[in-house]
C-alpha cells in the first residue's frame, strides 16, 4: 500500500532526534501490497473493489472526491459516521463487489501479511490523522542488553508532546499463538522509559490487532466470537496481568472516519491519548473502550 | 458422490497399495465397508502383502508409523486392533479413492471397486499406464479441478499455494440465539477451518505433483521421467515440504479444452459436516449451525448447478440477474432478514463453485459482471441427494437467469 517510512536505528533516535537532522518524507505510497483499488497515476478509486481501507482518502483530495462520487460508499461512510463508537460495533465497509476484490473486506486485508498490511496502513493513517506536525516510523529498534535479539516496534508516531507505538498483529489467533507479545511489551518499556525520560514525553504502546473485531470481545459479551477454545478468556487474563492495552484495527480505522469527517476531535494524539488517559481502559473497539473493573469488563461508548 | 478430503493420511502410493489388497479381496463384484480397509493381521492379502514402501527393522513396518511395533500396522488405514484416529484415516482413504473414482458407494452404505479402480490396481506402479489412470482421476475430483484453476488465476510463474483460500466459503452470517445467557449473535460455522484448508491445500498440491501439473520451486521445470516417480521421494516424505510451486505447460494444455468433472462435490458434501464441530465452546455454534444448513446447502446447490447448466449450453451468467433470483427466493437462502448483507453473502457463497469443481471466470460489463464457468460438472454426481422441490426451484431460477 505504502512504503518509505524514514528508518531510524532505534527508538532512542526516534524519539530525540535533533531538529538540525535531515529526515526523509514520511510514509509515501508505493506498490508494495497493492489493494487492487486506486490508479495510482490519476489517484481515482475503483468504486466497486475498494474495501475502503481511508488511507488514499485522507492522503489525497482526488481520490477523496473520486471514492464519495459513489452513491453506495458514501452512503456507507455517512452511516458509519453516525455510529462512531457508540456502544455498538461498527462493521466495516465492504467492496461494492468484493468477488472481484483483491481483498474481500478490510478484516480481510489485515489478516494477513503484517508486514505488508496492517503496519504500514497503521502508519499512514497515523500520519494523515495528527492534529499537530508527526514523524512515523516503521520497524524501529528497541534495543535491550537484557535480551539476545533486539525487538522491533512495528509503528511509532511522534508528536512534540505525545509518542504513541503500535505492536501489530494480523489477529487474535496469531498473537495468541506464541504470546510473544508479552516479552515483547516487557523488552520494550524498560527502554522507552528511558528513551523518553529527557522529554519528559507522555506516551502509549498499544497492541494493535487486525482480523476479526468480534474476536476481541470479552468472554461473556454476546457477540464474543472467540470463545471456541477460551482465546478470549486467555487473551483477557493477559490483558489485565500485565497491564497491555490493545486496540482493534477496526477501531482506529473508524477514528480515521471520525477524522475525515468531523476534523481533529479524532486526531490521534488527541483521540487515543484521551481514550488511554482512563486507567480503567484496557481496549478500544469500534463500539467504545473496554473498561475494567474488578475482573468486570464492560463497553463504554464514547 | 465425492466429497472434501482434507487429511495427508492417504499418500497416493499409499492408497494404490491399500487397493490392490482390497482388489484381491473383493474384485469388482463384492461390497466392502469402509473398517473392511483396516489392516488385520490375520487377513493374508492385507496391506503389508502389497506395500512397497515398508522399512525393514526387527519386522517389516510401515514408515510413517512412529515405531516399528505400533500396532497400528498401517498409517493410511490403522488396523483393526489399534486406530488412534478412531476411522478418520480409514475414511479419509476410502473418500478419496471415491473422490478419484477408484471406488463407489453402493445403496446400502457400502462400497465396490470400479473399473477405474481395477484398471488401476492392474497397472504397474511406474509405468506410464499407471501415470496415465491417475491423471485421469486427479482430472475427475471437482475440488482439485477448482484448487487447479486459482492456482492458474494468480498468473504468476510461482505460486506459493498457501496465499490461497481454498475451503468452504465463510459468509460471516450471524443469527440471535437464545442462551442461559440471553439472546446472543452466534455466528455460524459454515466455511473451513485454518487447519482444515491447511490439510486441504496439501493433499491436492500433492496430486499435482504426481500428475506433474506442477514441480516444486526449486527444481527444474522440466518433467524427466513420469511425475510420479520424478516426484516419488518428495511425494512419500513424512510431511509434503513444498511451499512454492511452479505451474507446467500441462496445466495450459489441460486447460485449453473444457473439463468433463466427474466427480464433483455432490449435494450433501456443498457444507461441511458440521456435525463434526467439537471444540471447546462450539456446541451453540454447532446447534445455530446444524438449524441453518439447509439453506447453506440450497443456495450452495443452486449456484453450481445454474453455472453447470450455463457451462452445458455454452452461455454465461449475468451477475445481477441470479442475485435478484436470490432475492426472490431470499426465504429459501438467507437467514437474515435484513437484506443489505444479502449481496455479500452472495458474493462469498459463488466461492463454491470452485471447490465444487466448477471454477469461473468473471468479466465486468457495463454495470454488471459476467459469470463464464469453465467447466461442466457430473450432473448426476452432483445432484445426487439432491430434494426433487430443489432441482424445480432450480429450473425456475435457470429459466430467469436464461433469458
Amino acid at each position: 500500500m505504502f512504503v518509505g517510512a524514514q528508518r531510524y536505528k532505534s527508538i532512542n533516535q526516534f524519539i530525540n532526534l535533533t531538529q538540525d537532522k535531515k529526515i526523509k518524507s514520511n510514509p509515501t505510497a508505493g506498490a508494495s501490497a497493492y489493494c487492487g483499488a486506486i490508479d495510482y497515476n490519476k489517484l481515482l478509486v475503483d468504486h466497486a473493489t475498494c474495501f475502503s481501507c481511508m488511507f488514499c482518502l485522507l492522503k489525497d483530495k482526488v481520490s477523496y472526491h473520486s471514492y464519495m462520487k459513489s452513491e453506495y460508499l458514501r452512503g456507507e461512510i455517512e452511516k458509519r459516521n453516525e455510529k462512531l463508537f457508540n456502544g455498538s460495533l461498527v462493521d466495516t465497509i465492504l467492496p461494492n463487489l468484493s468477488m472481484i476484490a483483491k481483498f474481500k473486506s478490510f478484516e480481510n486485508f489485515t489478516s494477513v501479511n503484517e508486514t505488508q498490511h496492517i503496519s504500514p496502513w497503521a502508519a499512514g493513517i497515523l500520519e494523515e490523522t495528527s492534529s499537530k506536525p508527526v514523524r512515523i516510523g516503521l520497524e524501529v529498534a528497541v534495543p535491550n542488553i537484557e535480551y539476545d535479539r533486539p525487538g522491533r516496534l512495528d509503528v511509532c508516531a511522534i508528536t512534540e508532546d505525545y509518542l504513541l507505538m503500535f505492536e501489530a498483529k494480523i489477529s487474535l489467533e496469531e498473537a495468541l499463538s506464541d504470546e510473544r507479545f508479552i516479552e515483547q511489551f516487557q523488552k520494550y518499556l524498560s527502554v522507552i522509559d528511558d528513551a523518553v525520560s529527557a522529554k519528559k514525553l507522555p506516551y502509549n504502546l498499544i497492541l494493535l490487532i487486525g482480523g476479526k473485531e468480534t474476536d476481541l470481545l470479552y468472554p461473556d459479551h454476546p457477540e464474543c466470537t472467540s470463545n471456541v477454545g477460551n482465546l478470549s478468556k486467555r487473551f483477557y487474563k493477559i490483558l489485565t496481568d500485565y497491564n497491555i492495552k490493545f486496540m482493534s484495527a477496526n477501531s482506529l480505522w473508524l477514528m480515521s472516519i471520525g477524522y475525515l469527517l468531523n476534523g481533529n476531535k479524532f486526531s490521534w494524539d488527541n483521540f487515543i491519548r484521551k481514550i488511554f488517559d482512563d486507567e480503567q481502559c484496557i481496549g478500544l473497539i469500534t463500539a467504545g473502550k473496554i473498561i475494567s473493573s474488578n475482573g468486570v469488563f464492560n463497553i463504554k461508548s464514547l | 458422490m465425492a466429497m472434501l478430503v482434507n487429511r495427508n493420511s492417504s499418500r497416493l502410493e499409499c492408497l494404490y497399495y491399500i487397493l490392490q489388497s482390497a482388489y484381491v479381496k473383493y474384485g469388482k463384484e463384492i461390497e466392502f465397508n469402509m473398517k473392511d480397509l483396516k489392516y488385520n493381521e490375520e487377513d493374508e492379502n492385507n496391506t503389508h502383502k502389497f506395500c512397497k514402501l515398508l522399512k525393514k527393522g526387527f519386522v517389516k513396518y510401515c514408515p510413517y508409523l512412529e515405531n516399528q511395533f505400533d500396532t497400528s500396522k498401517c498409517y493410511a488405514t490403522r488396523s483393526v486392533e489399534f486406530d488412534s484416529t478412531k476411522g478418520k484415516n480409514i475414511s479419509d482413504v476410502v473418500r478419496t479413492l471415491e473422490g478419484l473414482g477408484f471406488v463407489s458407494p453402493t445403496q446400502n452404505g457400502k462400497f465396490i471397486i470400479t473399473n477405474e479402480g481395477e484398471s488401476w490396481v492392474r497397472s504397474q506402479f511406474g509405468t506410464m499406464e499407471w501415470q496415465n489412470l491417475i491423471d485421469c482421476a486427479i482430472l475427475s475430483y471437482g475440488p482439485f479441478i477448482g484448487f487447479l484453476y486459482k492456482l492458474r488465476m494468480v498468473n504468476e510463474d510461482v505460486v506459493s499455494p498457501s496465499d490461497i483460500y481454498f475451503g468452504y466459503p465463510n459468509t460471516q452470517e450471524t443469527v440471535k440465539v437464545e442462551t442461559e445467557q440471553g439472546v446472543r449473535n452466534i455466528e455460524l460455522s459454515v466455511g473451513s477451518k485454518k487447519d482444515s484448508v491447511t490439510r486441504q491445500r496439501s493433499k491436492l498440491v500433492s496430486f499435482g505433483l504426481t500428475s506433474g501439473l506442477w514441480v516444486p520451486n526449486n527444481s527444474d521445470d522440466k518433467i524427466e521421467s513420469l511425475p510420479h516417480i520424478q516426484h516419488r521421494e518428495l511425494l512419500n516424505k513424512e510431511r509434503l515440504t513444498v511451499r512454492k510451486i511452479k505451474l507446467t505447460d500441462k496445466v495450459k494444455k489441460v486447460t485449453e479444452k473444457r473439463i468433463y468433472v466427474k466427480h464433483p462435490l455432490s449435494y450433501e458434501h456443498l457444507l461441511k459436516d458440521v456435525s463434526a464441530l467439537r471444540e471447546n465452546g462450539i456446541s451453540i455454534i454447532r446447534r445455530a449451525t446444524m438449524k441453518a444448513s439447509k439453506k447453506v446447502i440450497n443456495r450452495r446447490f443452486i449456484i453450481v448447478d445454474i453455472l453447470n447448466r450455463a457451462s452445458k449450453n455454452n452461455t454465461v451468467i449475468s451477475f445481477k440477474k441470479l442475485f435478484e433470483c436470490f432475492k426472490e427466493f431470499s426465504e429459501e437462502f438467507f437467514l437474515d432478514y435484513d437484506s443489505s448483507k444479502w449481496g455479500h453473502i452472495f458474493q462469498s457463497e459463488l466461492d463454491i463453485a470452485f471447490l465444487a469443481g466448477i471454477p469461473f471466470e468473471i468479466k465486468r460489463k457495463s454495470s454488471d459482471l459476467e459469470i463464464k464457468p469453465l467447466t461442466v460438472l457430473n450432473d448426476e454426481e452432483l445432484r445426487m441427494g439432491t430434494p426433487e422441490n430443489l432441482i424445480c426451484l432450480a429450473d425456475e431460477i435457470w429459466i430467469k437467469v436464461n433469458n
